[in-house]
């Protein structure tokens, strides 16, 4: 299934082409077939009625918790057991009349009435312990009504849980202790989003995962004595590998190469700035720790093992290659550096190589026509002008010189840009 | 197919919720009964509707074994907490990771919310002690030495901090949250999970607790 704007555009595309005569009027099925376009989209009537059960959740939340004082507790209860399986019974009966959108509707209504009876169970009897706990709680019957049914609603409902479960989790040990329980969870939407070639779920599950790694970083870095460059050593390495694993797979059938690829880039561009603003809390004690050694020996292994596989299926070109190998090599190296000659002389190269870095993954991205790589690529290249701009001049120069010299730079760096962006515009439209 | 599996969600669940009502209830109807002395305020829930946040004695821990005879004390940690003294003064005894192996009286089961710290115990000059080639450096020796400096209160949560009132009635509780006028009444069960019973004022119950 892709994307519903895809399809929409895809539909008039298909329509035109037939006008002008280019593709026989009874080809237009077929195509639209092989990308599960086919028949009307029922994503407005999804959405609306996904809208209303968000507000019947909140009305039933709101209603209950307006009249705690009139209700007794046998009351409350009945009324948010009733209510419960009155929804779920709503939804057999609409799944028997052949309404599956309204039905999954109904199915996330349980799901929010479930969290609902959750906290109101709570209040009842004056429970405080483990908000978190609660959050699981609540989670894991999303998880499950998302695997039983299934329910896509309830599955992207135990994403959005299970990530304020890992919030709150993370709070309450003071950030102290890594919440590595969230990733086991995570494993549960990973893998049905695979199974159910779910784009939506890959984009949650992905950034959940970033969530996770924000919020744990201090933990895990205190936890296992990790300095802080090994930590984000360590993300970024994740991150170029999620990249490498997108383009060995992206001549096969894998549904998600381009996701990976996409946040992999973009997601290993922030470590590498997180890397350079590190500073003098970039290192710590005399020695890299043995616990980030096998780690990055595992995703190591993994990247070089992708990039080269990559190579032999001509995903990627040898100068990319080399390129990839250089930057798992930069990646690994940098704690080792900054732990042998401190962080000042690494300062300048890394801003250097973030920049490089930028330029390759504007350059990837046009050879591969990925817009959105691309663009995302130009977007960091300006912040990273604007950066060095302010870092290397903006205690030399006095206020309305640096104003106005910046201004020029940002005038004329958008102008090469938008300059570059035609060019590659054309090209493609010419090679098209 | 899929209509029985639905409806095996919803009984699934339905028992949740249900067992969560009937752990509460057990502890209700079988518990060891304490009376906490407690320190409400009132902050309003826009969801919850009012409530009073109880803070007890036995909230912050200062006399617990030191963490070298029972592992670091840390945020999130489970411990168990004996209860002693009489009718109604309850105060924290024995404070640990496992729960004590005989019945020495009610005991509650509580997380480690923040643990308060003297950072003047922690140096790093004396650190290295007992290791080959160390010399006693100028600076006195503190009395204790911990790795990121002693704890000295362990802040508790025991799961009965909340008590919700009806609506708009916190007010008057709080008038008198000051006074120490307020206690609760809790029940334990065995293994130290805790349950409130009800809300008393001078002694005398203003909020009790029902099973259903």
């Amino acid at each position: 299934m892709r994307p519903p704007l895809y399809s929409r555009q895809l539909r008039q595309d298909l329509d035109e082409w037939i006008a002008r005569g280019w593709v026989p009027q009874t080809s237009r099925d077929l195509i639209l077939g092989q990308v599960g376009a086919l028949g009307p989209s029922r994503t407005l009537p999804s959405i609306l009625a996904i809208m209303g059960v968000v507000l019947l959740g909140a009305g039933a939340m709101s209603f209950v918790a307006a009249n705690w004082a009139m209700m007794g507790k046998l009351v409350r209860l009945i009324l948010l057991l009733g209510s419960m399986a009155a929804a779920y019974g709503f939804a057999i009966s609409l799944m028997a009349r052949g309404q599956a959108a309204l039905a999954q509707a109904a199915i996330l209504l349980g799901v929010a009435l479930f969290g609902v009876s959750i906290m109101l169970v709570a209040q009842t009897y004056h429970i405080n312990a483990g908000f978190s706990d609660g959050l699981l709680m609540w989670g894991a019957g999303a998880l499950i009504a998302a695997v039983l049914v299934p329910s896509r609603p309830a599955m992207t409902a135990a994403i959005l849980i299970g990530a304020a479960w890992t919030i709150a989790a993370v709070e309450e040990t003071g950030y102290e202790t890594p919440h590595f329980a969230f990733l086991v969870y995570l494993a549960v939407p990973l893998v049905l989003a695979h199974v159910w070639n779910s784009m939506g779920e890959m984009h949650l599950v992905i950034l959940s995962l970033v969530v996770w790694a924000v919020l744990n970083a201090v933990s895990i870095s205190d936890t296992y004595d990790w300095s802080a460059a090994e930590v984000i050593s360590a993300f970024s390495l994740f991150t170029f590998a999620m990249w490498t694993i997108g383009r060995v797979t992206s001549h096969t059938r894998y549904p998600f190469s381009q996701a990976l690829a996409r946040y992999g880039l973009i997601l290993t561009g922030f470590g590498l700035v997180v890397l350079h603003t590190l500073g003098d809390e970039a290192s710590s004690g005399t020695m890299v720790t043995a616990g980030w050694i096998y780690a990055i020996a595992i995703l190591g292994g993994i990247a070089v093992a992708a990039v080269t596989a990559a190579r032999i299926r001509d995903a990627l070109t040898p100068p990319e290659l080399a390129i990839a190998l250089a930057i798992i090599a930069g990646i690994i190296a940098f704690p080792v550096l900054v732990l042998s000659m401190g962080d000042g002389p690494l300062e300048l190269p890394v801003i250097v190589l973030i920049g490089l870095f930028i330029v390759w993954v504007i350059a990837h991205g046009v050879r591969l026509e990925d817009r959105v790589l691309t663009n995302s690529a130009f977007v960091g290249f300006g912040a990273w002008v604007l950066y060095v701009y302010v870092d290397v001049f903006g205690t030399l120069l006095d206020q309305a010189t640096f104003f106005l010299i910046g201004g020029v730079i940002l005038v004329v760096t958008s102008i090469a840009l938008e300059a570059v962006r035609r060019t590659v515009g054309r090209d493609h439209a010419i090679a098209g | 197919m899929i209509m029985v599996r639905i409806l095996a969600v919803a009984l699934l669940q339905i028992a949740a919720i249900g067992a969560m009502i009937w752990e509460r209830v057990q502890i209700l109807n079988d518990g060891r009964e304490v009376t906490l002395n407690v320190e409400p305020v009132d902050p309003t829930d826009f969801f919850r509707g009012d409530y009073v946040i109880l803070t007890y004695e036995i909230s912050r821990i200062t006399d617990f074994p030191p963490e070298n005879g029972s592992g670091p004390w840390r945020p999130g940690d489970l411990v168990y907490v004996t209860l002693e003294g009489e009718q109604d003064r309850w105060r924290a005894g024995l404070v640990s990771h496992d729960p004590p192996l005989t019945d020495i009286g009610p005991m509650i089961r509580g997380r480690i919310d923040y643990v308060e710290r003297d950072w003047t115990t922690a140096t790093e000059a004396w650190a290295e002690e007992g290791q080959p080639g160390f010399s006693p450096p100028a600076e006195q020796k503190p009395a204790r030495l911990c790795d990121g400096g002693c704890p000295t209160t362990l802040h508790m949560s025991y799961g009965i901090e909340s008590y919700f009132i009806p609506q708009g009635e916190g007010r008057a509780i709080e008038n008198i949250r000051n006074d120490d006028r307020v206690s609760i009444r809790v029940a334990l069960a065995a293994d130290g999970r805790a349950a409130i019973k009800g809300l008393m004022i001078d002694g005398e119950p203003v909020y009790e607790e029902t099973l259903f």
